[in-house]
């Protein structure tokens, strides 16, 4: 790593510690953005650990289902394609666990909680 | 925007609403204690007293200064039109007083009555003080809704050509398509949508976002529906299956409607309120649409924010919160979810 510290880690840390100090100076609205700042540092937080992996699986699942090797965006735009033109009918229960594979990582991401016990 | 810029634009409503009041009620009435609820880019909501003589009303003043190209909420016009019809039939919501004219020079817009009470999710469905108007939610909004569907859709004809009246999966689709994301999961929704249509459905005057959040309840019951930007015309089944959406759950997820409580007692008192029956499948079908809605509706407020029209970290959020909309959207697919 080329960067000096901090870190990507301790830079969320010093910015959430800074919004936390403020919450209570803060009126009502004030204060419902400043939990929403936090939120969004929670995920950057969880992105920066574990996003790059969650992509890679992602990749890997998505040239095994549509046989082609590209780009993860150019593989996700052949998907959406496959399955709105009825190219997936055929495969519909095998594109429901892809894709929902591809949805939990998203949720990893954006709210872990909110997954059921099955998926975390 | 500063308090600077905020307080000149609140000054400046004032003293047009003032006129406005005048010319509707006559010289003596008075307007007093104002206070801003909402002061947004495109929408600005106001609080104040109309004083006649020695009685005086709170009225709520809703405007829409600036009209976005990919909105899907229909005009103020609209909305107080829909608000007049469904006020004639007992639909509980806040008694439309007049709507804004150009001579008011205040944009598009109405004033309604300010009705008391709570519309935060999270206090109805954990607050104490709210236990009685709990139990009672199930079948008060099935009544409600039952009450509504029955309008004559002749009434509301005017909503015809909105998207949503035309087919609402395509209105989802072009909405989905105008931002500009790939989202696997949507796709399939929408193809399970497109696969699985139902035959002609019946067809009446819908709010279309009738849920918690857009309820004012007071400690024992509903007091009125808010929020009819929505409204269109549609399968009394898309309103009765949005309602009991997990997204307004929070948290009480055994609880189908809206957290509150369950589904035979909301659709008994649809089907005696209203005279059709509840079609469960249907219900089903709406739910699925229902998702593909609510994570769109996350992307355009992230659209909003990314494309600047809206700044804000609470649309910043919305993006990212449409992930857990699609698993939702999935889980209720395959049958984990109900």
């Amino acid at each position: 790593m080329l960067q000096d510290r901090p870190d990507v880690p301790e830079i969320l840390k010093s910015v959430r510690e800074f919004i936390t100090g403020v919450l209570d100076k803060l009126d009502d609205q004030e204060r419902y953005h400043a939990l929403c700042a936090n939120y969004l540092l929670n995920i950057v937080e969880r992105e920066f650990a574990i996003g790059g992996a969650i992509d890679d699986a992602a990749a890997a699942k998505l040239r095994a289902f549509l046989g082609v090797d590209a780009p993860l965006p150019e593989l996700s735009k052949r998907l959406c394609a496959a399955i709105r033109s009825g190219e997936c009918d055929q495969r519909w229960d095998e594109a429901v666990a892809l894709v929902m594979d591809q949805v939990v990582g998203k949720v990893k991401v954006t709210k872990p909680d909110h997954l059921d016990p099955m998926h975390r | 925007m500063d308090k600077q810029q905020q307080a000149s634009i609140v000054d400046d409503i004032v003293a047009r609403l003032r006129i406005a009041l005048k010319r509707r009620f006559g010289e003596q009435a008075g307007l007093e204690n104002v206070t801003v609820a909402t002061l947004g880019g495109s929408n600005r909501t106001l609080l104040f007293d109309l004083v006649e003589g020695t009685t005086r009303r709170r009225l709520v003043f809703r405007q829409e200064t600036y009209r976005l190209p990919d909105t899907p909420f229909i005009s103020p016009h609209d909305q107080y039109r829909v608000l007049e019809i469904v006020n004639r039939h007992h639909v509980p919501v806040p008694e439309p007083i007049f709507e804004l004219e150009d001579a008011d020079e205040l944009d598009r817009g109405y004033v309604v009555a300010c009705v008391d009470g709570e519309t935060l999710p999270r206090r109805l469905l954990n607050d104490r003080a709210f236990a009685a108007a709990r139990a009672g939610f199930p079948v008060e909004a099935g009544t409600i809704l039952g009450r509504l569907h029955r309008i004559d859709s002749a009434l509301a004809e005017f909503l015809a050509p909105t998207p949503d009246s035309i087919d609402p999966i395509a209105a989802q689709r072009s909405r989905y398509e105008h931002y500009g994301e790939e989202h696997p999961a949507l796709e399939l929704g929408f193809r399970w949508l497109e696969t699985h249509r139902a035959k002609a459905p019946r067809r009446c005057l819908v709010h279309g976002d009738f849920r918690n959040g857009n309820l004012i309840m007071g400690p024992d019951r509903i007091r009125a529906v808010l929020d009819w930007e929505c409204a269109h015309l549609g399968s009394p089944m898309e309103d009765l299956a949005w309602l009991c959406l997990r997204s307004w759950r929070f948290g009480h997820v055994d609880k189908h409607v809206a957290g509150f409580g369950d589904r035979e007692p909301y659709y008994a008192a649809y089907e005696k309120a209203n005279g059709h029956a509840v079609d469960r499948e249907e219900i089903f079908y709406w739910e699925i649409f229902g998702f593909v809605r609510w994570a769109i509706l996350n992307i355009m407020q992230r659209h909003g924010h990314t494309s600047g029209e809206r700044r804000s970290a609470a649309f910043a959020a919305c993006g990212r919160n449409t992930a857990m909309y699609e698993y939702d959207l999935l889980m209720t697919l395959i049958g984990h979810y109900t």
